[in-house]
């Protein structure tokens, strides 16, 4: 054989395996018409339990094909999706005593395939939750809170829990409880493997009660989704959803101008300035969603595990002192186009929010007189020092961009008062790595660290102050898997903290979050920047009128089933 | 030849072994799977992160994770599980990879191997019609410059080449999206779809491959023009050429069958030396084209820590590797009657 005729016969192999695959590869195309809605996600869904995954793409895929009990408007409002009213103790479904909720499902509900949705499904999804064997990682808050679980009847269930629970949308509605498992699917599963934790039905789901079914998954490229014609509220008007992965968001955006996405639901805040000249027939809307971007402080004790954060950060002077250097406003307007502002609550954009307490401003004059004040005063070089220790933080965060140019603005600010940092960042991977192993903010590898911290919109219990500011939850070698990286430790908030979970009283619950508000704005544990948006782009050009986008603590889909495409 | 062949594969026994433990060893320690949770909104709890620590076998010290990667845990004690009521006990259901068990994935709960599966067919699509046309676009650029060295042509082609050999695949890989797609529509021109492997036609699907071919293709192109270009030059000022144009032979025939037969011989080694990483992917361009390969497959479980999945590309590129040094080694006999292997 000649290199020409080698040639030619590879050529010929790979044009033909190229075909093979194309053929094996085969799929119900696909136009981008009045049918379809191509929406761009950055992440590939890692799973499709709900149960099973922490990743916010995953349970976003999962909200388009699996309904919930109840879900949130965009404007926070509870709507009853498969229960016929939301309990509470006027209509009787939630005992005097908080302890016990009766919940009604809508008559002649039914799943995908058929079969009837019956408050069966419900009991078996809680016995799944509760039963350890199963290990749903995300069903924690419900499997320690709830004793018993019982049919009243086909359409009808009660719950009876170890203490007053007065948020049931925690326990039954979105966000506690958004996937409902088909018992017909899943109880054969769980009786041959004994767990449902690895079963083939999670990753590829047949049997759904959302507003769509997934058709196909081509992993590492998208996913197919059609209409559900036994969906409560009806089939969509929008027949099919197709969801592209790009994983590039640079790409993702270019595929959006270019007309190739109708809908993106990750735009970066740093990105929308771009975004929208991109093409002016872009939307976009932002939804506060709860998450909120802190710098956090490292005031672990030396001697019990954690590396102890830089001295200086022990005296409440210079934490508060760093919140005074800081100038947020511009970060947020210059950084962030002007989509989020300042905060100073961890409440915040939530109705428990003390609004009284207002923002710290930036005073970097007030910033520079505590911290001489507290004996840091500026030493030859412009650093500030204090018996030979010089003002000196390290600061980290991920690797995500959006952050690290924060990082780069924070540093010039802070070298104004004489506060020298050190920028550091890390893959996620390691920098919320476990203490056993080694995980850079859990063995205090930081002085100050920047993530971000969440907080319900709908009950005033906030998950951040309960876990990640409790004494209780301090990280060290006697409790390695501790949630409080801080080392804060404050008694008197862990009581309020215990007020907002379990009081009955809602007047008293919200005195107890002005309280905790009170005092992480005194003693600054963390120093919030900012609300994180949840901010969508679409396409106007392809949708009729106005789209409806859910809260990000609910369901952005929420109203998909009233989206309509020209 | 047959007792060459045993030898180098009985060699690279122990070699891949030693290389499995230190890649081991690195993957684990670059991060942690349970990181995840640290930003979600329903953390689980230091309860629940323990059984899945236990589960994966992640609490166990790594020379004993290791072992198990190799051997399995189904002959090991069972594991103890905390519960509400005491302990349980599961036994380990992992057989190692001797016995053919790659691992679960620790994000998906598939096992491994079904990853690579599902991303291989498409990274080979992508790379071997790029590779492809490279050294075939290489062969034919390189011999034409070296024949006509210091021409207007040759110094034209080496330019362009070196542009793009200097210019980074993702800035490359952006403008050609910014140009054919996206100003392609501006312009009223129709736009060259991408962004995955299309709607499973073969026509979109090759028209999805335009883009990212070309920018593989562009980026890769000027390293063996050179490498052909200079590896002809050395030859064409041989003796044996010069006797071969005075016996009169046509100026083509000397080109092909006397001076690039022998320049080819290089030419073999380095794309001996290629060929297995064709199997690892494109990680920038299969990530800006949003390309289901294998290189976006690496990076996105060394963002979770998957060191099952990470292990397994990565052995799959080891053992590539081999065996292709010993293919190089065995054509060369058949390119090079000289060359004996005893």
């Amino acid at each position: 054989m000649t290199i020409k005729n080698r040639i030619r016969f590879a050529l010929a192999f790979v044009l033909s395996l190229a075909m093979v695959l194309a053929g094996i590869g085969a799929a119900p195309t696909y136009a981008q018409d009045s049918s379809t809605l191509v929406v761009g996600f950055a992440q590939e869904p890692d799973n499709m339990n709900g149960f099973y995954s922490a990743m916010a793409f995953a349970q976003w895929a999962n909200d388009l094909v699996q309904a919930s009990l109840y879900d949130f408007t965009d404007e926070l409002q509870p709507v009853p999706v498969l229960i016929a009213e939301i309990p509470s103790r006027e209509n009787g479904g939630i005992s005097e005593d908080f302890k016990e909720y009766t919940v009604k499902l809508k008559p002649g509900l039914k799943w995908s395939d058929g079969k009837p949705l019956t408050a069966r499904d419900l009991v078996f999804t809680y016995e799944m939750i509760e039963n350890p064997a199963n290990n749903m990682v995300q069903g924690g808050a419900i499997r320690d809170a709830l004793e018993a679980v019982e049919l009243v009847d086909e359409t009808t269930f009660r719950l009876k829990f170890n203490a007053p629970k007065p948020f049931p949308e925690d326990l039954i509605g979105s966000p506690g409880l958004s996937s409902i498992l088909p018992e017909h699917v899943f109880r054969p599963i769980f009786e041959r493997d004994g767990t449902l934790e690895n079963a083939e039905e999670n990753q590829n789901p047949t049997v759904f009660s959302g507003p769509y079914v997934l058709r196909e998954w081509k992993r590492g490229e998208s996913m197919l989704f059609e209409a559900n014609p036994n969906y409560v509220f009806g089939e969509p008007k929008i027949k099919r959803v197709l969801i592209r992965f790009f994983p590039d968001t640079d790409s993702q955006y270019a595929a959006l101008a270019a007309g190739q996405l109708d809908y993106v639901p990750n735009v970066s805040e740093g990105d929308l300035p771009r975004v929208a000249a991109s093409n002016p027939n872009l939307k976009l809307v932002t939804v506060f969603g709860g998450y909120i971007e802190s710098l956090w402080m490292n005031l672990q004790e030396e001697g019990k595990g954690p590396r102890a954060g830089h001295p200086a950060l022990k005296d409440v002077r210079v934490r508060r002192a760093l919140r005074l250097a800081i100038d947020r406003e511009t970060i947020t307007k210059e950084l962030l186009a002007g989509a989020t502002s300042p905060t100073d609550s961890i409440y915040s954009r939530s109705p428990f929010e003390n609004k009284e307490l207002g923002v710290t401003p930036y005073a970097p004059e007030a910033a520079a007189k505590l911290l001489d004040e507290a004996g840091w005063t500026l030493g030859p070089d412009g650093v500030r020092q204090k018996d030979g220790v010089k003002l000196e933080l390290r600061y980290s965060t991920t690797t995500a961009g959006w952050r690290n140019n924060i990082q780069a603005v924070i540093q010039q600010q802070l070298a104004k008062v004489g506060v020298s940092v050190i920028l550091e960042k890390y893959p996620a991977s390691a920098y919320f790595g476990t203490y056993a192993n080694n995980g850079i903010l859990a063995t205090g590898q930081y002085d100050i660290g920047q993530f971000a911290n969440n907080t319900a919109l709908t009950n005033p219990a906030n998950v951040t102050v309960d876990e990640a500011l409790s004494c209780a939850q301090i990280v060290s070698d006697d409790n390695p898997g501790g949630n409080n990286w801080t080392g804060f430790c404050n008694p008197e908030m862990d009581a309020a903290s215990n007020v907002t979970k379990t009081s009955l009283d809602p007047k008293e619950r919200l005195a107890a979050a002005y309280k905790i508000q009170e005092i992480l704005r005194d003693e600054v544990p963390l120093i919030n920047l900012f609300p994180r948006g949840d901010n969508y782009a679409y396409n106007t050009t392809r949708f009729v009128g106005t789209i409806r986008i859910g809260s990000g603590v609910g369901n952005q889909w929420f109203d998909i089933m009233n989206w309509e495409l020209k | 030849m047959t007792r060459y062949i045993l030898r180098r594969v009985l060699q690279s026994i122990p070699l891949l072994f030693i290389i499995s433990f230190i890649l081991f060893n690195f993957t684990n320690s670059l991060g942690d799977p349970l990181a995840i949770y640290a930003e979600s909104r329903n953390r689980p709890s230091a309860r629940d992160r323990e059984i899945i620590l236990k589960r994966l076998g992640l609490d166990r010290p790594i020379l004993e994770q290791y072992l198990i990667w190799l051997v399995g845990n189904d002959w090991m004690p069972p594991v103890e599980i905390p519960t509400d009521n005491g302990v349980r006990y599961e036994r380990g259901t992992r057989r190692g990879v001797l016995r053919g068990d790659l691992g679960i994935s620790f994000v998906t709960r598939r096992p491994s191997w079904t990853r690579i599966e599902e991303r291989l067919p498409w990274t080979l699509v992508l790379m071997i019609p790029s590779y492809l046309i490279t050294v075939v676009l290489a062969i034919a650029i390189g011999i034409f410059s070296a024949v006509r060295q210091y021409s207007f042509w040759d110094n034209l082609i080496t330019s362009v080449s070196f542009f793009f050999y200097s210019m980074p695949i993702f800035f490359v890989a952006l403008l050609s999206i910014y140009i054919f797609a996206v100003q392609f529509k501006r312009w009223g021109l129709e736009p060259i779809k991408w962004g995955g492997t299309g709607d499973g036609t073969f026509a979109s699907l090759l028209q999805h491959m335009v883009l990212p071919v070309f920018c593989l293709v562009a980026i890769q192109l000027a390293g063996y023009v050179r490498f052909i270009r200079s590896s002809m030059l050395e030859v064409l000022n041989q003796d044996y050429i010069r006797t071969a144009r005075a016996k009169g032979l046509a100026e083509g025939e000397v080109v092909r069958r006397h001076a690039f037969k022998n320049a080819a011989l290089p030419l073999v080694t380095l794309i001996g030396l290629d060929l297995p990483f064709l199997l690892a992917g494109a990680v920038v361009t299969e990530r800006i084209f949003a390309w289901p390969g294998m290189g976006r497959l690496f990076i996105e479980s060394f963002e979770r820590a998957d060191v099952p999945v990470m292990m397994t590309i990565l052995m799959v590129l080891s053992v590539a590797v081999v065996v292709f040094q010993l293919l190089t080694d065995i054509v060369y006999t058949w390119l090079d009657p000289r060359i004996r292997y005893s």
